[in-house]
């Protein structure tokens, strides 16, 4: 807000002062008298000082108002109180919501009209600026928020043509009578069981915009069954939606004046360098919302509607307070909400997937939490640092899907997008994600279809390549009842062994050079059966081959242990792993539990058949150590 | 190895004498397999029974699905009845055909003349050879080892039969009635039956 830039306290109050006492368009407002004006705009003033404060300007100690009877030691026990759980269940119809975080918008109104007394979990309920602002402190501002609001005489609801040259416009008061001296949850009791219509609170989309200044590009509203706290209350959801984007978007920030005038030659900015208050809308900074330009648009337009309003600081109470605590109220939300499965933001915008609105919010909540109770503002410092003041805004683009493209792929696909500073990194087979094919990325620093700055760091994550050793595989012999894998069977195969070598302790090169028997999906019942069963025990890998006659676990061992030890299903056989001709089949003895199974009979007779193909044909010798790689994404094979 | 006995329902008989007196046997036995039936089952195979195999699959239709626990010796999951033993022959033949081009060295990894008649995680084939009333050689077939697959384990049915029952005598195999198994010494067993391969 212009008028307390670069102002003194005392400027601001004389200011103030006189700004009151000759605005007639404020007195056309209900019951607020002259003096109730003065003190409260003077709170008003202190308020977007202290707003100044967070930002980094000055000292909050230099700038109370001793009249406001506001101590340190109060707004530190507000600012504890920010970091409880306020919380206040409104019912919306069938419905139960519970809102949580609320007192942080009341926070700001609070500790400027209470003089210390205790905190009773303020409230504030936007969309129809109902302040349900109880303390059991006597300070007159405190009255003069009811008064003005919502008075035991006043009736339950009325209509209002809202403040003219504002830019405001209410259809629908709400009243929150019978409040005076209750504290909140007394009041909100009350006024479930009395008015039994709480929603009332919350204004619908068109409301909002009816009237002469009827916006032409509204962002659209929400989609039934969007994800936003109060779905009828767009401005309410887009400021939500804005917080997540002010995080999550990288901060396309420049400033109000900046980037209006590129929407419109003539516009005057009255907010230079941009800042986080002044705006008479929802959207606390239109800076982020250049990520949407469609809402951006939608905030100049707003914006030029009552440019000399602004420019000459007659900016009503109201038009500020919805400002300042929606942006709040944002941040209180995002604290406590995250979408639920499923959710969606506004369509039409970057957000509107629920897993792009999900990682924002979730990346807000989580600066949030680090943040110190009370620096509000800094949050949004802290998504737009480095670009402050910049004539343009700096290119933001979305995140592409990379899923099933490689690293490079990915790292080509973003450069294109232009995005400056990405990093691929290798995955080691240990943490080779198996589901992915080699080099696929495996994940992104920054979540695909949000929308990121071009400076921003990015890393992409992808599987390592197994192409070397899958080369070396291509020579060897195989079987000669089998097709030769393709290439891409051939990586897998690599891919699979060198995986499993990394968690058996294997070396990439045994993979390179060992005998390795690969049982596939043509044999899936025993292939998996297996496959479970390395999981369980990764050594299991390297199996050392011993010929049947030269066995000495007795055949047939497993009949005596569960589940093979009662009469095969018919079409069943017992299957066991690691296989009979290896060094680690039988039990009981040294090590773990072989895994025995009943399969499908063809499958276990189709895979002894193939090993005894391996062993015979790649020429094994007792003790010979091999490489077994279970996978179900090729047929079988063996390698010698 | 020992000589070669011929299966006769004599031994037969006997061998079900010893099971009977173990507790081993209940009451409701499979029908026997006639002759007419035999040919009619095995038809789709393109063999012929040699006598053993028909002695065998006259007895009880050769299954041990009448035996209490799990079954003697070898068997492994179990002695099949002639309709599985061919179906078994028909799965493993199939299996077997996978790798026709593997075992250049081995010779054919199943015998067509050779027809299970007990079911392990492969199968205990008997051989029924061209000459019917020929000794039919046991084959313990384990396709994940080549080496063994055509090596014999008993000259003949016959002899195998003889084995149990020596077993059973001597205490090699005795039946715990308590916990419905049996319980095997190799020490008091035949060299020869141990070699087979038994559980």
């Amino acid at each position: 807000m212009g008028f307390v830039d670069s102002k003194t306290a005392a400027q601001v109050e004389r200011q103030l002062a006189t700004d009151l006492a000759g605005n007639e368009k404020l007195s056309n407002f209900g019951t607020f008298s002259a003096e109730h004006k003065l003190e409260d705009e003077r709170a008003l003033g202190i308020m977007e000082w202290e707003q100044k404060e967070y930002d980094g300007v000055g000292s909050i100690t230099s700038h109370l108002d001793p009249e406001a009877g506001i101590s340190t030691s109060a707004i530190e026990t507000y600012e504890s109180e920010i970091a409880g759980d306020a919380s206040v269940a409104i019912d919306e119809g069938a419905v139960e919501t519970e809102i949580s975080g609320y007192a942080l918008a009341a926070l700001r109104v609070s500790k400027l009209v209470d003089a210390g007394a205790p905190l009773v979990a303020p409230t504030l309920l936007l969309g129809e600026l109902v302040y349900l602002d109880i303390t059991t402190g006597s300070n007159p501002l405190t009255h003069d928020v009811l008064k003005l609001f919502g008075s035991d005489d006043e009736p339950e609801s009325h209509e209002t043509t809202g403040l003219e040259g504002t830019g405001i416009k209410r259809e629908k008061w709400v009243w929150v009578p019978g409040c005076s001296g209750k504290t909140v949850t007394q009041c909100v009791t009350y006024w479930r069981s009395e008015a039994g219509e709480s929603r009332k609170v919350y204004l619908e989309w068109p409301q909002w915009y009816n009237g002469s200044w009827r916006i032409e590009a509204s962002p659209p509203a929400p989609a039934a069954g969007a994800y936003f706290l109060a779905a009828e209350t767009t401005e309410t959801s887009n400021t939500f939606y804005t917080a997540a984007a002010a995080y999550s978007g990288g901060g396309a920030y420049g400033s109000h004046e900046q980037a209006c005038d590129e929407q419109a030659a003539g516009w005057e900015p009255v907010e230079p360098g941009g800042g986080l208050i002044g705006w008479p809308m929802v959207v606390p900074h239109s800076t982020t919302i250049a990520a949407s330009s469609e809402y951006f648009e939608h905030a100049c337009l707003f914006h030029r509607s009552e440019p000399s309003e602004w420019r000459e600081g007659h900016i009503s109470r109201e038009a500020q307070s919805i400002t300042r605590s929606e942006e709040q109220m944002a941040v209180g939300l995002t604290r406590s909400h995250t979408p639920p499965e499923g959710a969606r933001g506004i369509e039409g915008t970057p957000y509107e997937s629920a897993g792009a609105l999900r990682e924002g919010v979730e990346a807000l909540a989580t600066h949030l939490e680090g943040e110190e109770p009370g620096h509000l503002g800094e949050m949004f410092d802290h998504a737009t640092e480095g670009n402050e003041g910049k004539s343009t805004l700096p290119g933001a683009h979305t995140i592409p899907s990379c899923s099933g493209k490689t690293g490079t792929e990915c790292d080509e696909l973003m450069k294109a997008d232009g995005f400056k500073h990405i990093t691929l990194a290798t995955l080691t087979w240990a943490e080779d994600t198996m589901e992915l094919r080699e080099e696929r990325v495996t994940a992104l620093s920054k979540a695909p279809g949000t929308l990121v700055d071009l400076d921003a760091a990015i890393t992409i994550t992808q599987n390592p390549s197994a192409r070397t050793v899958a080369k070396k595989l291509e020579e060897r012999p195989g079987p000669k009842s089998k097709p030769e894998p393709s290439k891409e069977e051939y990586d897998v195969i690599a891919e699979r062994c060198l995986y499993l070598a990394a968690k058996g302790g294997v070396t990439e090169s045994e993979c390179a050079n060992e005998p390795i028997f690969v049982s596939g999906n043509n044999t899936p019942e025993t292939t998996k059966e297996d496959e479970k069963a390395l999981e369980r025990e990764p050594d299991w890998v390297g199996l050392h081959f011993v010929s049947k006659a030269e066995q000495m676990v007795t055949e047939g061992w497993y009949k005596s242990y569960e589940p093979c030890n009662v009469a095969a299903p018919e079409g069943k056989a017992c299957h066991e792993f690691p296989f009979y001709t290896t060094e680690e089949a039988g039990w009981p003895k040294a090590g773990a539990k072989p895994a025995i199974e009943y399969v499908k009979t063809t499958d276990n007779s189709s895979q002894g058949g193939l090993l005894g193909a391996f062993q015979t044909n790649c020429s094994l010798s007792r003790g010979q150590k091999y490489l077994y790689a279970p996978q179900t994404a090729t047929p079988s094979y063996y390698i010698c | 190895m020992s000589d070669t006995v011929l299966l006769t329902s004599e031994l037969l008989g006997s061998y079900e004498t010893r099971l009977r007196s173990a507790g081993v046997l209940v009451d409701e036995a499979p029908a026997p397999r006639s002759r007419t039936d035999q040919d009619e089952i095995t038809r789709p195979l393109g063999l012929v029974l040699s006598e053993e195999a028909r002695l065998w699959w006259g007895w009880h239709d050769g299954s041990s699905g009448w035996w209490r626990g799990n079954c003697l010796g070898f068997c492994g999951d179990g002695f099949t009845s002639l309709e599985r033993a061919v179906k078994l022959a028909t799965e493993l033949r199939g299996v077997a055909e996978e790798f026709t081009e593997e075992v250049d060295e081995a010779g054919e990894l199943l015998d067509r003349a050779w027809l299970p008649f007990a079911e392990t995680r492969y199968a205990i084939t008997i051989d029924c050879g061209d000459d019917p009333g020929a000794p039919s050689p046991v084959r313990n077939i384990a396709f994940e080892d080549w080496s063994s697959v055509r090596q014999v384990v008993a000259p003949s049915l016959g002899t195998l039969v003889t084995w149990w029952c020596e077993a059973i005598d001597n205490g090699g195999w005795v039946w715990d009635t308590a916990a419905s198994e049996w319980v095997t010494d190799k020490e008091r067993m035949n060299p020869e039956l141990v070699k087979v391969g038994t559980w």
